[in-house]
C-alpha cells in the first residue's frame, strides 16, 4: 500500500470544539487511523512530529505573537493546509472583542494586565497561504469527512457553497422570517448543518459563517422592516464571522 | 535535595496548553510544583459586554468544546438569577439529565482517548 498521508491537527486561539468534532465522527474514527498516520495531535496523543505533512487542520485564530510564528512555521512544514472551523478562518466568537480597544477587554479580565500578552484575533488567512476552508463552529463532521477523503483520492472536495435555506427547505420548514417575522441568519449563511436550528424553530444564528457572495445588506434591511434597530443588526453580523470581507460593512468596521 | 522530576510538556486534557513540573525529593515530599495554563485568552468577560441576555448561552458555550453544557447551563442560572427567574422543576430536571449525560460523555471520552 501507497505511504499513509501525515496529518496533523493543531489548536490555536479556538475552544477545542473543532477538534472534538473528529473523535465525534463514531462510526469512521477508526477507519480513520487506519488510513491515516496522525503524527501531531497533542490533545490526543503524547509523542507528536509536526514534520513533513501532508495535511495540517488548524483548530483557532492567531490572537498572540508566537502564535503567529507557529503558524509560518506550520505552513512552512505542511502541503495542504486547511483553516478548520470559524476561528481559524476568520476568529469567530472571539473576533466580536476586536471592536472594544484592547486594554479595556484586558482590564475587564485580569487584576493585572501586564502579564497578559495578546492581539486582536484574525483568522489563520491573515498571515499564511490557506489551502482549505472547512466552515462552522465547529464544521459538520460530514464535511470533514468529505475533505478526508478527497484528500485520500487526490480530488478537489465537494465543500457547501449553498445558503442555509436550501437546507431548510429540504427540511419542509416554514419560513421564520416570511412566517413569523423572525431575524433568521440562514439567507447569508453557509449550508451544511442540514439547518439544525430552522427545524427546531429556533432562527439561524450563523454558526457557519458566510456563504459564497451572500446579499448581506439585503437581508440587513429585511430585518430593519421586521423592527430590528442598526444596534442590533451590527450584533448579529458581529458574532461568528464579522472580519470576514463578506460581513465586514454590516458588522460595522 | 531533587531526587526525580515528573514533567509533562503538554496536558492532553487541558487540550494541549498546559504543562506541569514537579520535583521530588528522596523521601518523597514536592519541592516545586509548577502549573502552566498556556492558552491564549480569548476575553468573554468582556465581548459580552452590550450582548442580549438570550445570546449569553449560546456565546459561552464555545469557552470550551469538551464541555460546553456546564458552560451554557451556568450562563442560564446567571440570567435568570439577575433577571428573577424561577424555572420548573421539569426544567430543572431536563437541565439535569443534560449535564449529567454531558459529564457521562466526558469521561468516556477522556477514558478511551488518552
Ligand atoms: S470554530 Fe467554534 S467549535 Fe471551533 S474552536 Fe472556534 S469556537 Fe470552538
Ligand atoms: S427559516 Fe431561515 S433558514 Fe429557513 S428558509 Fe427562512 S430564512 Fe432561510
Ligand atoms: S446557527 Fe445556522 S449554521 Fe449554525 S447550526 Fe444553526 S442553522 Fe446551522
Amino acid at each position: 500500500m501507497a505511504k499513509k498521508p501525515k496529518i496533523g491537527v493543531f489548536k490555536l486561539t479556538g475552544c477545542a470544539g473543532c477538534q472534538m468534532e473528529i473523535f465525534r465522527m463514531e462510526d469512521e474514527f477508526l477507519d480513520l487511523i487506519k488510513l491515516f498516520d496522525i503524527s501531531y495531535w497533542k490533545m490526543a496523543k503524547r509523542d507528536n512530529d509536526d514534520k513533513d505533512l501532508d495535511i495540517a487542520l488548524i483548530e483557532g485564530g492567531i490572537s498572540t505573537p508566537w502564535e503567529i510564528e507557529e503558524i509560518k512555521c506550520i505552513r512552512k512544514n505542511t502541503k495542504f493546509l486547511v483553516a478548520f472551523g470559524d476561528c481559524a478562518i476568520g476568529g469567530c466568537i472571539p473576533s466580536i472583542r476586536n471592536w472594544i480597544p484592547q486594554m479595556e477587554s484586558e482590564e475587564i479580565v485580569y487584576p493585572d494586565p501586564s502579564k497578559i500578552c495578546s492581539t486582536k484575533v484574525h483568522g489563520i488567512g491573515e498571515y499564511v497561504k490557506v489551502d482549505a476552508e472547512l466552515k462552522g463552529c465547529p464544521p459538520h463532521r460530514k464535511t470533514i469527512l468529505e475533505l478526508l477523503k478527497s484528500a485520500l483520492l487526490k480530488i478537489r472536495p465537494r465543500l457547501r457553497q449553498h445558503p442555509v435555506c436550501v437546507e431548510c427547505k429540504f427540511q419542509g420548514n416554514a419560513c421564520l422570517i416570511t412566517s413569523n417575522k423572525l431575524p433568521c441568519m440562514g439567507p447569508v449563511i453557509s449550508g451544511g448543518c442540514g439547518a439544525i436550528c430552522p427545524t427546531l424553530g429556533r432562527i439561524c444564528e450563523g454558526c457557519f459563517g458566510p456563504m459564497s457572495n451572500p446579499n448581506a445588506s439585503a437581508l440587513a434591511n429585511i430585518f430593519r422592516d421586521i423592527g430590528l434597530n442598526d444596534e442590533d443588526i451590527k450584533r448579529k453580523f458581529r458574532k461568528y464571522s464579522g472580519m470576514s470581507p463578506e460581513f465586514r460593512l454590516e458588522a460595522g468596521h | 535535595m531533587t531526587e526525580k522530576t515528573i514533567k509533562v510538556d503538554y496536558i492532553a486534557r487541558v487540550e494541549g496548553q498546559g504543562a506541569i513540573s514537579i520535583d521530588i525529593t528522596k523521601y518523597g515530599k514536592v519541592e516545586n510544583l509548577q502549573f502552566k495554563i498556556f492558552e491564549p485568552p480569548r476575553f468573554f468577560e468582556s465581548f459580552l459586554v452590550g450582548r442580549k441576555y438570550d445570546e449569553v448561552m449560546e456565546l459561552t458555550s464555545r469557552i470550551c468544546g469538551i464541555c460546553p453544557v456546564a458552560h451554557q447551563i451556568t450562563a442560564l442560572r446567571a440570567v435568570e438569577n439577575a433577571m428573577g427567574i424561577v424555572i420548573s422543576n421539569q426544567t430543572r430536571d431536563l437541565r439535569k439529565l443534560m449535564a449529567i449525560s454531558a459529564r457521562i460523555f466526558r469521561v468516556m471520552f477522556s477514558a478511551c482517548i488518552f
